[in-house]
């Protein structure tokens, strides 16, 4: 077995980092939920910044809150939210890698309106954790994964493959790849699970109205609300207000009693009674988990094949590093 | 029970999941069928079966959409359920009986009391139609190791409380209308409590993880006060 090296301490935990990988796969049917990078656009581009398999374990940083201090040389990469890093009190580009010496600490000043909420630190050959049931993600509802299932601490030490390469020379994700999580987003929803049940005219009604991300969301769900009291709110026919208890998928659009729907994400339950009018696109939960409270939301349709076409794609190019 | 594949539904949901649908109405039958399926499904060890979760009436099953399209997974699962035999299909052999030892006594379950006097019964006659009968598994969720059992005595069903607790105490056996469960941890809950179950129904280090598959059977075992305090079980600390 290669040897390991610590390489990276947790200085100040801010308000929650968790170690992320692609989630813990085929586990719900005892009722554990999957975790996961809550933007897997943004953590596999910093895993393709360093050369790494997208399956590389990285910190999510919550709104860009946190310190690190790094034990030895080695290179980073830094995605997603802007949350204004540095090293050593100079500002780093986001959507980029660079070199680290020891010593040198990196620290992230926090995520100003419009620019995001989840932070990615990746670093050459990915984090070293034992993994649980197939996977290091850190699921602190289930006290799963990550150091003794919970978020980072401070004084946490984390260590890679000794033999892991550095790289001399720094790389960026090309503009055009990087998101701006300051515009209104329009989610797109495959229709799915109990859409059959609103009627036409409400679900048309549906993709017109605008909808703010609600202060109650988080990596279990992503609540939106009515910008302002509109009319022909998605509601169930009669006095239907639940369905039976069925398994939910990753982005799915749970409707309940009140209309503002409830998106589901990474460490949703397994079970729910809502009903769903479909699932959002992978690509739609990347861009939804990156917005903070009172951003502007809608919903367009778009077609099974066409959202798995694009899946397919997405992961073949992230696959080729 | 004959089994009859004609009546199942597979729906697409999402780029990698779908759900299979049974019936529309919960049944033991259909617990029984859905247990089967799901061992079935499994057996058959496809590459491409990413998660599969049973519940009352569906399986949700994630699947990798690099490997095959949702055309072609819902066909192999199609033709899959058309071929599984039927005495696989309405078998109670995986069926396994769990038997779990239970204490009903006020000083570990703050509803007991309450819940008898609303059901215009003794406590002992609570506790003799619940360790009664033999429950069937229907779900596993909410939290990990949390079995949905069906169905509860219509004398003995309870509403779920108005204001949920902040924390149930681990172990702790609940109703909520007709089922009846038990909470493997520490969790927030509105269901009823009526007695605690000292077996550890979740551990992470254990394969299977938990002891419930869907389909099983469950009984309670009655047990006093002292048996259950001396194998190490604790009085109520819950809100």
């Amino acid at each position: 077995m290669a040897t390991e090296i610590q390489t990276l301490v947790v200085v100040n935990s801010g308000l929650q980092c968790l170690l992320q990988d692609k989630g813990r796969l085929g586990v719900g049917e005892s009722g554990l939920s999957q975790g996961g990078a809550a933007d897997e656009y943004a953590s596999h581009w910093a895993n393709r910044l360093l050369g790494n398999s997208c399956d590389c374990v990285v910190i999510e940083i919550a709104l860009g809150l946190g310190e690190f201090e790094v034990l030895k040389p080695t290179s980073l990469a830094i995605t997603g939210a802007d949350g204004q890093a540095m090293v050593n009190g100079l500002s780093v580009r986001n959507w980029s890698s660079f070199q680290a010496k020891q010593g040198d600490r990196i620290s992230f000043k926090g995520c100003q309106p419009g620019k995001g909420r989840f932070c990615y630190l990746a670093i050459t050959s990915g984090f070293q954790i034992k993994s649980v049931l197939g996977s290091v993600s850190t699921v602190v509802r289930n006290n799963m994964g990550g150091l003794n299932g919970r978020a980072l601490q401070q004084g946490d030490t984390l260590s890679i493959l000794e033999m892991s390469k550095t790289e001399s020379f720094n790389r960026r994700v090309p503009a055009q790849f990087i998101p701006n999580y300051g515009l209104p987003l329009a989610l797109e929803l495959i229709e799915g699970y109990q859409h059959k049940l609103f009627s036409e005219q409400s679900m048309k009604d549906f993709y017109s109205q605008e909808f703010q991300v609600s202060a109650r969301s988080d990596r279990m769900g992503f609540q939106l609300e009515k910008s302002q009291l509109e009319k022909g709110q998605l509601q169930l026919p009669g006095d239907l207000t639940g369905i039976i208890s069925e398994g939910i998928a990753l982005g799915a659009v749970q409707i309940p009693a009140d209309g503002q729907p409830i998106i589901l994400m990474q460490d949703r339950q397994t079970l729910g009674g809502y009903p769903k009018i479909g699932c959002i696109s992978r690509r739609s939960i990347s861009q939804l988990a990156q917005r903070q409270p009172g951003a502007r939301i809608s919903f367009k349709s778009v077609s099974l094949p066409q959202a798995q076409a694009e899946w397919v794609i997405f992961n073949r190019f992230f696959s080729d590093s | 029970m004959t089994f009859d594949a004609s009546l199942i539904r597979i729906e697409s949901v999402s780029e990698t999941g779908l759900m299979i649908y049974f019936a529309n109405e919960i049944s033991e039958e259909t617990a029984i069928l859905i247990g089967n399926s799901c061992g079935y499904i499994r057996s058959l060890s496809f590459q491409w079966l990413i998660e599969i979760i049973p519940s009352y009436t569906s399986i949700y099953i994630q699947y990798d959409a690099l490997q095959l399209d949702y055309l072609a997974v819902s066909k192999t699962l199609k033709s899959t359920l058309n071929k599984m035999p039927d005495s696989v299909a309405s078998s109670d052999g995986p069926g396994k009986l769990i038997e779990l030892p239970a204490c009903y006594h006020p000083d570990v379950a703050p509803d007991l009391e309450p819940a008898a006097a609303a059901l215009n019964l003794s406590v002992d006659e609570v506790i003799e139609i619940h360790s009664a009968r033999e429950y069937r598994v229907c779900a596993i969720g909410f939290a990990p190791g949390f079995a949905f059992l069906a169905s509860v005595d219509s004398r003995i069903t309870l509403p779920r409380l108005a204001t949920p607790r902040k924390k149930v105490m681990k172990g702790s056996l609940g109703i909520a209308d007709q089922q009846t469960a038990v909470y493997p941890q520490n969790s927030p809950g509105g269901w009823q409590i009526i007695g605690n179950c000292t077996t550890s129904l979740f551990d992470s280090e254990n394969d299977p993880m938990t002891p419930f598959n869907v389909g099983d059977r469950v009984k309670f075992k009655p047990m006093s006060l002292e048996e259950y305090l001396k194998s190490g079980g604790l009085r109520w600390n819950g809100d």
